[in-house]
């Protein structure tokens, strides 16, 4: 197949791209150009950086790779050959990628190009977030969190006087929103000022005022910096 | 008619407010949840009559607890709708008017507590605020009425507006520019009152300061009630002494009449505490013997209401509450319910949860004595010592200490030791509104007791007459005499405790008892059925298959109380 796209795009096919092209069929699923690259050198020590990209690009180019440029900017192949359509699912956390593939979204494309008079050739969906490993990583251990930026730390866990910033509540959306209405929310600024003993509430301060919280509740609100 | 509803975070004053618009007295406090059911009053509006409703707080319009369901109720019906803002407090505040504002109803909002936010460094800028939220907004004084004839004439020429809606995960964002735009803050230091607020939020300096406001309180009660019945009451009723015994002179022929009116004479003379007539006994007990107590105890804890020292107590006890299955704000509900029952138990209508608050009711039923019950058991019990008056309050404590933990563990099921309380700022309380909630309380009091006595003194001296206590006494004699260790007649007093606690305590005084039994008596009454009105209040709350298994429940420990008390006292005493 890539002998006749060659032919018919007038390129001379080569040795090397042919070794190339079978590598990449035989490889896992998504790989970036570099990934690849690092894993064809251990066989052949020539091979540079250029010829593998420029050699990929013809494979998308010849519909038998796809290209899929992520949020940071970087390229990710995967081959397309006797492969049906499919989005991603992209964990931001560990990279991990899953596949789907949902008819209804498929239409529900179609009808809004349509509507744009729009001809759709191709496209490509991602969608970022978290995959249920590293959600469930998360819940074991809340220090590390899924903050790959900061450390936060449970409300409860701060020292009296110590002043922070909400960035997050692990609970559900009624507590989330209960929260919200006492002016308990990300971005708002807050300081513990005290803890009842053995596990009673805990009292803190928001705009000037003072708002006794449970104490498995204070575990959910995560604080981080700047602290003060 | 036309519906004006008062709509507001809890604690922001709407009931203040009320009070000015109609002239209809609502109580208000300085903490969340003073109202727990709505008031409907009247005003002139748009030169009609129109109602006005004052809603319980709310801090959105979902509803959490009972006391939002009644408000977002009221809000069902609204034509108009004031909204009542904290301006000390404006971010958190527009979170439900924001929700309002989405309603389209006609709308003013009354940006209260204006004279706060100077010395708070805050700067509002009330024609941007309005213009954002396509509403007039008033700034207001509701203590001081400032700002209110305003705000009214704005509501009157409020348009009906176009619904317009924010989406829940905007609406922060909308309040984010909005208090960007229209508010400014000028940077304070740590005030006097800041500190005060969070050293009674200590884990040990609260405990320390809790401590000293309990003693000092029942200190200040004591005194006021003491100096009043010495210096005031009974100087009034010596005065009444001829005129009484000159009437009892008058018809002595008619020995009835005279058992009725004046009652037995003591040594040839009207014995207040004694005779148990209605002009005598009956008004006494009422006027000189537990009026002084009641207007000690609604002195102190208005002044406590007011200062905003009540939530931070609950947070004192919270965890401790937790182990009778209780959240700390129920010791709210009970120290409402020293004064009185009735009230304490509505105020249970902050509690979440249906669970929680048949705890709740149930425990201030058995192990909250209310103010009348108190004077007298200080005056009576506090005769023979006071250290017998501790007795009984230990005996009690204990009781509804056993009952909480028990009944924790019986009805486990739905609680959620999970909850935000709102403390509320510190402040000196407001001279002229102190005064008049003072005032209205002493007022309910005399208005609810005085003819509830009266009867009840008519109908025991009518009931001895015709001979019906025989029957009664005879009937719980197992309970009374057995295991109580009290003489029958005692039954006569038990009966007249579901009308009034106070007049079945002065029916104790002629017994004679021992101490002994004076004590457990004094616990049994206080520990079995509440008076009538606190009984209605409770069927009202509760429906009547909780009144009756509440019911039980009081009498099994009020029954266990008794007995275990005589046992325990006939080997101390």
């Amino acid at each position: 197949m890539l002998r006749d796209f060659c032919t018919s795009k007038g390129l001379h096919k080569s040795g090397v791209r042919e070794m190339i092209l079978l590598k990449f069929l035989s490889s896992e699923h998504h790989i970036t150009a570099a990934e690849f690259w690092e894993k064809l050198k251990k066989d052949h020590r020539s091979l540079d950086l250029k010829t593998v990209q420029s050699a990929l690009c013809l494979l998308v180019g010849a519909g038998l790779a796809r290209e899929l440029r992520l949020e940071d900017g970087s390229l990710i192949y995967e081959h397309a050959f006797a492969h049906r359509h499919h989005d991603h699912l992209i964990c931001r956390r560990c990279g991990e990628m899953i596949e789907f593939a949902n008819p209804d979204i498929e239409e529900l494309q179609e009808e809004v190009a349509g509507r744009h008079g729009f001809v759709v050739e191709d496209h490509t969906l991602s969608l970022y977030g978290v995959c249920s490993r590293c959600a469930k990583k998360a819940v074991k251990e809340p220090l590390s969190a899924l903050s790959v930026e900061e450390e936060l730390t449970p409300l409860e866990k701060l020292k009296p006087g110590q002043r922070g910033v909400v960035r997050r509540i692990d609970g559900g959306r009624g507590i989330e929103n209960r929260l919200a209405a006492m002016n308990i929310r990300p971005g708002k600024l807050i300081t513990k000022i005290s803890a009842m003993l053995m596990g009673g509430p805990v009292v803190v301060s928001v705009d000037g005022r003072q708002l006794a919280v449970g104490h498995g509740m204070a575990g959910k609100i995560m604080v981080g910096g700047p602290w003060s | 008619m036309k519906r004006i509803v008062l709509i507001g975070n809890p604690n922001v004053g709407k009931s203040v407010v009320f009070t000015r618009l109609t002239g209809v007295h609502a109580i208000a406090s300085n903490y969340p949840g003073t109202t727990v059911e709505f008031m409907s009053g009247q005003m002139l509006f748009q030169g009609k009559r129109a109602q006005v409703i004052d809603a319980p707080g709310m801090y959105s319009i979902e509803p959490a607890c009972k006391a939002e369901e009644v408000a977002a109720t009221m809000l069902s019906k609204a034509d108009l709708v004031i909204n009542v803002v904290d301006a000390t407090n404006l971010e958190r505040n527009l979170n439900l008017t924001l929700q309002l504002v989405e309603k389209g109803l006609p709308t003013v909002i009354m940006l209260n507590m204006w004279d706060e936010t100077a010395h708070r460094g805050i700067k509002i800028d009330v024609e941007k605020l309005a213009a954002r939220l396509g509403c007039a907004v008033v700034p207001t004084v509701a203590v001081t009425g400032e700002g209110i004839k305003q705000a009214i004439d704005a509501l009157e020429a409020a348009p009906e507006r176009s619904l317009r809606s924010i989406g829940e995960g905007e609406r922060w964002k909308a309040i984010g520019e909005i208090i960007s735009e229209v508010q400014s803050l000028t940077h304070h230091r740590h005030t006097l009152r800041q500190r005060i607020e969070d050293v009674a939020l200590n884990p040990v300096g609260g405990l320390f300061i809790a401590a000293i406001v309990l003693v000092a309180s029942f200190a200040i009660i004591r005194a006021i009630g003491e100096g009043l019945i010495r210096h005031v009451f009974d100087p009034l009723f010596e005065l009444a002494r001829g005129p009484l015994e000159s009437l009892s002179a008058a018809i002595a022929g008619y020995p009835f009449l005279h058992d009725v009116l004046i009652g037995r004479l003591v040594d040839g003379q009207i014995d207040f505490g004694h005779s148990f007539g209605l002009l005598t006994t009956g008004f006494y007990i009422e006027i000189a013997a537990v009026l002084p107590y009641i207007i000690g105890f609604y002195l102190v804890l208005g002044f406590l209401e007011d200062l905003g020292y009540l939530p931070r107590f609950a947070v004192l006890l919270d965890r401790t509450m937790h182990h009778m299955g209780l959240h700390g704000y129920a010791i709210v509900p009970h120290l409402l319910g020293l004064g009185c029952n009735v009230p304490g138990i509505m105020a249970t209508r902050n509690l979440e949860s249906r669970r929680e608050r048949f705890i709740a009711i149930t425990l201030i039923s058995i192990g909250v004595p209310c103010a009348s019950l108190q004077a007298m058991i200080i005056g009576l019990v506090g005769a023979r010592g006071l250290i017998y008056v501790f007795t009984v309050y230990f005996i009690i404590f204990l009781s509804w200490l056993f009952t909480g933990l028990v009944l924790a563990r019986l009805v486990k099921r739905g609680f959620s030791p999970e909850h935000i309380i709102e403390m509320p700022p510190i402040r000196w309380p407001n001279a002229s509104a102190f005064m008049k909630k003072f005032w209205m309380r002493t007022m309910y009091f005399l208005k609810e007791a005085l003819p509830v006595v009266l009867a009840g003194v008519l109908v025991v001296n009518l009931l001895y007459a015709a001979g019906a206590f025989e029957w009664v006494a005879a009937a719980a004699s197992p309970v009374v005499e057995r295991l109580w260790g009290l003489p029958r007649e005692a039954v006569v007093s038990m009966a007249m405790g579901f009308l009034r606690k106070d007049i079945a305590m002065g029916m104790l005084s002629p017994l004679g008892l021992s101490t002994r039994q004076l004590i457990v008596a004094t616990v049994a009454l206080a520990m079995t059925f509440p008076c009538v009105a606190t009984f209605v209040m409770i069927a009202k709350e509760l429906g009547l298959r909780l009144l009756m298994l509440s019911t039980i429940i009081m009498l099994i420990v009020a029954i266990t109380a008794g007995a275990l008390s005589n046992l325990a006292l006939s080997f101390l005493m």
